[in-house]
């Protein structure tokens, strides 16, 4: 029998990995431009093509998940099953794609300010965004593991993307030991619940549905063996360590700081909101009580949120600021995946895009004021840029606002879903320790206000200028969205509820 | 042969990939064991197959196989440049990023 | 209550909104400061105007259904949590509306004349009508969302205007400071939203279905100590932008924006939002009995240290500043006492006079060149007869000088915090106390400023040591009064003029609209301000404790002894000023231990520094890492590898860098895991198969053996 194949629902998917192609392609086989030169290589590539090609096949992804899907409102399987497309993945998507449209659009200016090459660099991006956007569709857990491999390899890749540095080359090498892992760590889990599966049901399958439904059987019967439960814990930790959730979360601030500054933009925000999603749509719900994996994850978003915001307190880098608190801004998604209701998983998805949008604001201000041979990462470079540039400044600081959550701002709305879905779920002191570490995250979002408008600019710096168009754009559409978001948060709120109660539906 | 036999043997393969990350210096040995981790992982699943039936075990494992080689042919080409860098390949030589 | 349906209201807030937008937007470009100040002061006039039109619109109306109401969009739809952005206009909200837009034209009108040729002329009528916008959202808001985008808008609004004069240093530390005070205050509010919303499942505190009418239709269904936490919460809130104790340090440094905006911002409207909030909840603050003395405690204490203060300070800004963090503390006072109106009443008498003081004290800054030490002042009666008449009856009227707005209104706050069931001898105590040291300070002013001999800055003494930078001298030399730094300072131009007169005029009567029962005899008079509220406040009244009901002649002897504490401080102002020359060296020679206390404004700022400030960098630089990274982490790491070698490394420190420690980390927390699991029981340890390891068996033996756990 062959089963059933209908490639017109993995036409967003099929359209990066063409893109993908076809800019590898034309950077190989398009003339290029003599006399530039430079010491590290040829830059004298198809630039503005290879930029165009990526971004419309971004776009184009974009657009058929918004449009061309028809009126179907309820999920779709095709190949016997192993992908699926639902309201609640491709709302996943269109976060992820519009932050790596971001992320491609910052990518264009830094890599003219390190005068790289971009053919490559941007199709391992097209090809970690086909990963994520197949892990969004994944129900089974070949899928998972190679929508899960399809993002990850390409980071690697990126992240040592400056291979002659003694920085980049670490983060790369960090990521790719730790992040090899993590995923051998998954699979293990992974083959003990597919013996469980095996076992309890006498039919072995990959299908997570039905390991979900087996789990869940198992344990109202009171036969739920321990190596199923063993299985359990392995399979989410390697879903945590792409989530950078602590204690798997070492290689953080490590990877962040030493890789391309675009692509740590990116990394922290794609890949928090991809990961998340996939924890929701496999563990939420009522298999997260039955593998006793809450008290774990309890633990593990307190963990998070703590240490990611303490640890953040003492950075003087602004990159490895960031860097911890994305660790914490993970944990504040863990706690929406805790909860794992519609109204907890539209949460989830509400911060997400709010996340994408104030952290790239934030990474677009430090790409915008570096230069050819200088890159603005610590607090000292920032020093009077409110005086000198004070609308640079101030996406700066709308930024910082809306990442500490202070309304009315998109941040604030993410914190406030996040931890209403969580008291409603009975998570009251998970609640406060997330209200208190965002206390304490204030301490250090405010670090940058206060460095760029109550200290004087070193003397002799000059103002930013002559940067590319693309990360202008960057910045303002970042900030816009998290004014908007922040200002008329109803319209997305109500999509991001649809979106989830289409996978709670579907539970 | 009993599944707990095969699995207990899968176990002890990844302890010593683990133990092989978390204790060796040299890099191409911390790549290697990362290997061992997941051929410990095809085991349990070539066992479990062999015990439950069903293909799609068999999937995974060539899925893996493929990843597997892929993670490598990266890694190689990380380390290649970081002796290049560096001109060593141990671990301990990391010092740029920390704190 | 039902509430009829208006669109004035969405005008009242949009036009300051357009205007900020235009002056904004378009101000740097034109270069035309007329076509700048003229739709700016439209952008608040027109609303005036039709807030006089709503108020008579009320006014026609039953006096117990008083409610418009107007819902401009649905804002945030989600599941049970409905809020729109809806406004609510009753007669709590309109006696706000009246003041924030009246007394915003004045400000308005007068900084036309203020600020006339400052550089940024246009970006300051934009902030200022980003200001008028906010405040009005914050009054009309018909939910505690609203009412909180209100909120931070007028924050955000002072920081800016504050710091607005940015090349200064000072002025951005003011700004910071400001900012940095009122995140501990919205933290509070925040917290305290979110109880609410879980108690009562809805944050409009108005109409049918509101907290306040849930609370007086049943006030026994719901848990009174959650109430008391939200009430307190919500108070800490209040104390950050009403400037209470502890939270009060950043209004005296915010003076250093310009005049206008203190007088608006810092004295008239944003900073008597938390008693707004108070009143707004005032059904929520009646059923929390606990939190009302501490607010009666917070508010009284407030009033007497900030007056305290105020006794000794020379810049005559910072003598106004710490006398409106103490009248604030008079009005949280009535609060706490369950005096809602009076409380209401007294900060709309206060924003007469003290937005009067304010911009009198302004008129005189211009007509000095900018200086704000009294100290190089005196006499200036002479000089400026309307600056002086309209301040001298200011001052009349916070001092408490019969039948003058302030006497009214304060005279009452005495009278509840002595006898109100919620009250104490003690807060009456610190209350009077208070009030004698406001009448000091105030006559003091005078003294130093407009009585006696003219003394003008000494020879060489510039005009730039201690206040606004280079950019307020420009603008300074910009002004066209004055003949030189070392003429006689004039009387200031009309636009600023006008608005004294108004505003003087106002602290003169403006006492007359709700005069106190015990001279008319009857418990409320129909046209005053207590009857005007009696709708929105009917269900939250303390009343008077038994002893003192009806015990008349308590009341005129307790109001006997204020009236003469007020006149023993102007005896005692006559005794020590008249005719001295170094005025500021009386108290420092006298006293010197208690000037130097006063002076310091009692080390408030010093003691935050030492005692929170500092520990928390010291904490979180040197403690935090010292004990995490140190002990935590190295005292694991040696006591795991002195026990059993089990790591031949010597891992480093948490985040060194080492990818062998970042392995490890997380094979310990994959472990430490496990061990939870076991050690809770959730995984059970079956060692069966181990030894079945060494017996041999078969493959269905397996399976039940791994099958058997739970």
């Amino acid at each position: 029998m062959i089963p059933s194949m209908d490639f017109g629902l993995m036409v967003p998917e099929l359209l990066l990995i063409a893109a993908g192609i076809v800019v590898l392609l034309a950077d190989a086989f398009l003339p290029r431009e003599a006399g530039k030169d430079d010491p590290r290589g040829d830059v004298n590539d198809p630039r503005g093509i290879n930029l165009g090609i990526t971004l419309v096949g971004l776009l184009a992804a974009g657009a058929f998940i918004a449009f061309g899907r028809g009126d179907v409102t309820g999920a779709q399987e095709t190949f016997e099953g192993l992908f699926i497309v639902d309201r609640f993945g491709d709302a996943f998507k269109m976060v992820a794609l519009l932050g790596t449209i971001l992320g491609v659009l910052l990518s264009d200016g830094w890599l003219r300010n390190q005068r790289l090459p971009t053919g490559a660099f941007y199709a391992l991006i097209l090809f970690a965004t086909t990963g994520m956007l197949y892990l969004l569709s994944a129900t089974d857990m070949v899928m998972v593991f190679v929508g899960l491999e399809l993002m990850s390899i390409p980071l690697y890749c990126l992240a040592a993307a400056l291979r002659w540095e003694d920085r980049s080359v670490e983060a790369g090498v960090k990521y790719l030991v730790l992040g090899s892992f993590a995923t051998a760590v998954m699979l293990m889990g992974f083959a003990l619940l597919y013996g469980f599966v095996g076992i309890y049901t006498g039919e072995a399958t990959t299908r997570l549905d039905a390991v979900v439904t087996a789990v869940n059987a198992a344990s109202a019967a009171g036969e739920l063996p321990g190596f199923a439960l063993l299985g359990g814990v392995l399979a989410m930790i390697g879903l945590l360590f792409k989530m950078s959730a602590v204690p798997f979360h070492m290689w953080t601030p490590d990877v962040y700081e030493g890789s391309p500054t675009s692509i740590t933009a990116w990394m922290s925000v794609s890949v928090k909101a991809v990961t998340a999603a996939v924890l929701l749509r496999i563990f939420g719900g009522e298999v997260l009580d039955a593998l006793h994996l809450e008290g774990i994850l309890w633990v593990v978003a307190a963990l998070t949120m703590f240490l990611g915001n303490t640890m953040a307190l003492t950075q003087d880098n602004v990159k490895r600021m960031l860097a911890y608190s994305s660790v914490a801004h993970g944990g504040y998604m863990l706690v929406g995946v805790l909860a794992a209701s519609s109204a907890g998983s539209a949460a989830v998805l509400f911060y997400a895009a709010a996340y994408t949008f104030g952290n790239m604001a934030a990474f677009a201000v430090l790409i915008y004021l570096s230069r050819v041979g200088y890159e603005v990462e610590t607090f000292d470079d920032l020093k009077g840029l409110g005086t000198k540039m004070p609308l640079v400044g101030a996406v700066m600081g709308i930024s910082m606002l809306s990442l500490m959550g202070i309304p009315p701002l998109a941040g604030f709305f993410g914190k406030f879903a996040i931890f209403r879905a969580a008291v409603t779920e009975g998570y009251v002191w998970l609640t406060v320790i997330g209200l208190l570490t965002s206390a304490i995250s204030v301490a250090y979002y405010l670090r940058p206000i206060v460095v760029m408008f109550m200290s004087d600019a070193p003397a002799g710096t000059a103002k930013a200028t002559g940067q590319a168009w693309t990360v202008r754009v960057a910045l303002v559409a970042a900030v816009l969205v998290t004014v908007g978001l922040g200002l008329m948060p109803g319209g997305t709120l109500d999509w991001a509820l649809e979106s989830a109660q289409a996978l709670v539906a579907g539970r | 042969m009993p599944l707990e036999h095969l699995l207990l043997f899968s176990f002890l393969l990844f302890s010593m990939g683990v133990a092989g990350v978390a204790l060796r210096k040299n890099l191409l040995v911390i790549l290697m064991s990362v290997e061992l981790m997941l051929n410990a992982v095809n085991l349990a699943f070539v066992g479990i197959a062999r015990l439950v039936g069903g293909h799609d075990a068999h999937v995974m494992v060539m899925m893996i196989y493929v990843v597997a080689a892929v993670e490598v042919a990266i890694g190689m080409a990380i380390v290649v440049n970081m002796y290049r860098q560096k001109d060593t390949i141990s671990v301990d030589s990391f010092d740029a990023l920390r704190g | 209550m039902h509430a009829e349906h208006t669109s004035l209201l969405a005008v009242v807030i949009a036009l300051p909104l357009l205007g900020a937008l235009f002056n904004g937007l378009t101000g740097r470009k034109l270069k035309n400061d007329t076509l700048v100040h003229s739709v700016a002061l439209a952008a608040v006039a027109i609303p005036a105007v039709l807030a006089w039109v709503l108020f008579f619109q009320l006014l026609g109306m039953d006096e117990h259904g008083r409610a418009l109401h107007q819902t401009l969009f649905p804002w945030i739809h989600v599941g049970s949590f409905q809020i729109d952005f809806g406004l609510w206009l009753d007669p709590l909200s309109a006696v706000m509306l009246l003041i924030i837009t009246n007394v915003g034209a004045l400000i308005h009108l007068y900084s036309i004349g203020y600020m006339k040729g400052d550089g940024s002329y246009y970006r300051y009528f934009a902030y200022l009508n980003l200001f008028i916008f906010a405040m009005l959202c914050l009054v009309l808001g018909d939910n505690l969302v609203v009412l909180f985008l209100g909120w931070e808008g007028v924050g955000l609004a002072s920081y800016l205007l504050i710091g607005f004069w940015f090349e200064d240093r000072a002025n951005a530390k003011a700004g910071k400071k400001a900012f940095i005070t009122n995140r501990v205050g919205d933290f509070g509010f925040a917290l305290g939203m979110f109880a609410l919303f879980v108690m009562f499942g809805t944050l409009t505190p108005v109409g049918d279905g509101g907290i306040n009418a849930q609370l007086a239709a049943n006030a026994g269904a719901f848990d009174s100590t959650w109430i008391e936490v939200a009430a307190l919460l919500l108070f800490v809130g209040a104390c950050g932008k009403s400037a209470q104790i502890p939270l009060y340090v950043w209004l005296p440094d915010a003076m250093a924006g310009p005049t206008p905006v203190s007088a608006l911002i810092h004295a008239a409207t944003m900073v008597t939002a938390g008693v707004y909030m108070i009143a707004r909840l005032n059904g929520l603050f009646f059923a929390a009995e606990f939190a009302s003395s501490i607010i009666l405690y917070v508010g009284a204490f407030t009033a007497l240290f900030a007056a305290t203060i105020g006794l000794v300070q020379n810049d005559i800004k910072k003598v106004l500043a710490y006398s409106t963090v103490s009248q604030l503390g008079f009005m949280f006072t009535a609060m706490g006492a369950g005096a809602y109106a009076i409380g209401v009443f007294h900060l709309m008498t206060h924003a007469f006079f003290k937005a009067c003081l304010f911009l009198g004290s302004g008129s005189v800054i211009a007509a000095m060149h900018h200086e704000q030490d009294m100290r190089y002042y005196g006499g200036l009666r002479k000089f400026m007869p309307i600056t002086h008449l309209t301040f001298l009856a200011a001052t009349l009227a916070i001092a408490g000088f019969p039948f003058m707005a302030g006497f009214m209104s304060k005279d009452e706050i005495l009278w509840w915090a002595f006898a109100s069931e919620r009250g104490s001898t003690f807060a009456y105590i610190l209350v009077l106390l208070a009030a004698f040291c406001t009448a000091f300070y105030m006559f003091r002013i005078m003294w130093m400023t407009f009585w006696g001999e003219h003394r003008g800055a000494p020879e060489g003494h510039g005009h730039g040591d201690e206040h606004e930078g280079d950019d307020s001298h420009d603008h300074a030399d910009d002004h066209g009064h004055g003949h030189g730094h070392h003429g006689d300072p004039v009387e200031s131009p009309w636009t600023m003029t006008v608005p004294l007169i108004v505003l003087g005029a106002l602290s003169v009567v403006g006492g007359l609209l709700s005069i106190p029962p015990i001279f008319t005899g009857h418990e409320t008079i129909h046209f005053s301000l207590h009857h005007w509220l009696h709708p929105v406040l009917a269900n939250s009244e303390v009343h008077l404790a038994e002893a003192y009901a009806h015990s008349g002649a308590l009341e005129w002897g307790l109001m006997a002894l204020s009236v003469s504490v007020g006149f023993a401080a102007f005896l005692a102002t006559y005794l020590l000023y008249k005719g001295k020359d170094k005025l500021y060296d009386i108290f420092s020679a006298k006293t010197p231990g208690l000037h130097n206390v006063l002076w310091n404004k009692w080390f408030v700022d010093e003691i935050y520094e030492g005692a929170l400030i500092n520990p928390l960098v010291l904490f979180s630089r040197e403690g935090l890492w010292r004990i995490v990274d140190e002990v935590v982490i190295d005292g694991i790491v040696n006591l795991v590898a002195d026990m059993g070698k089990i790591t031949a490394i010597n891992v480093g420190r948490l985040h060194s860098g080492d990818l062998r420690a970042s392995a490890g980390v997380m094979v310990l927390g994959l472990a430490l895991i496990m061990v939870a699991a076991v050690a809770f029981g959730i995984i059970e340890v079956d060692l069966s198969a181990i030894t079945s390891l060494f017996e041999g068996g078969d493959a269905s033996d397996g399976v039940s053996s791994l099958m058997g756990g739970e």
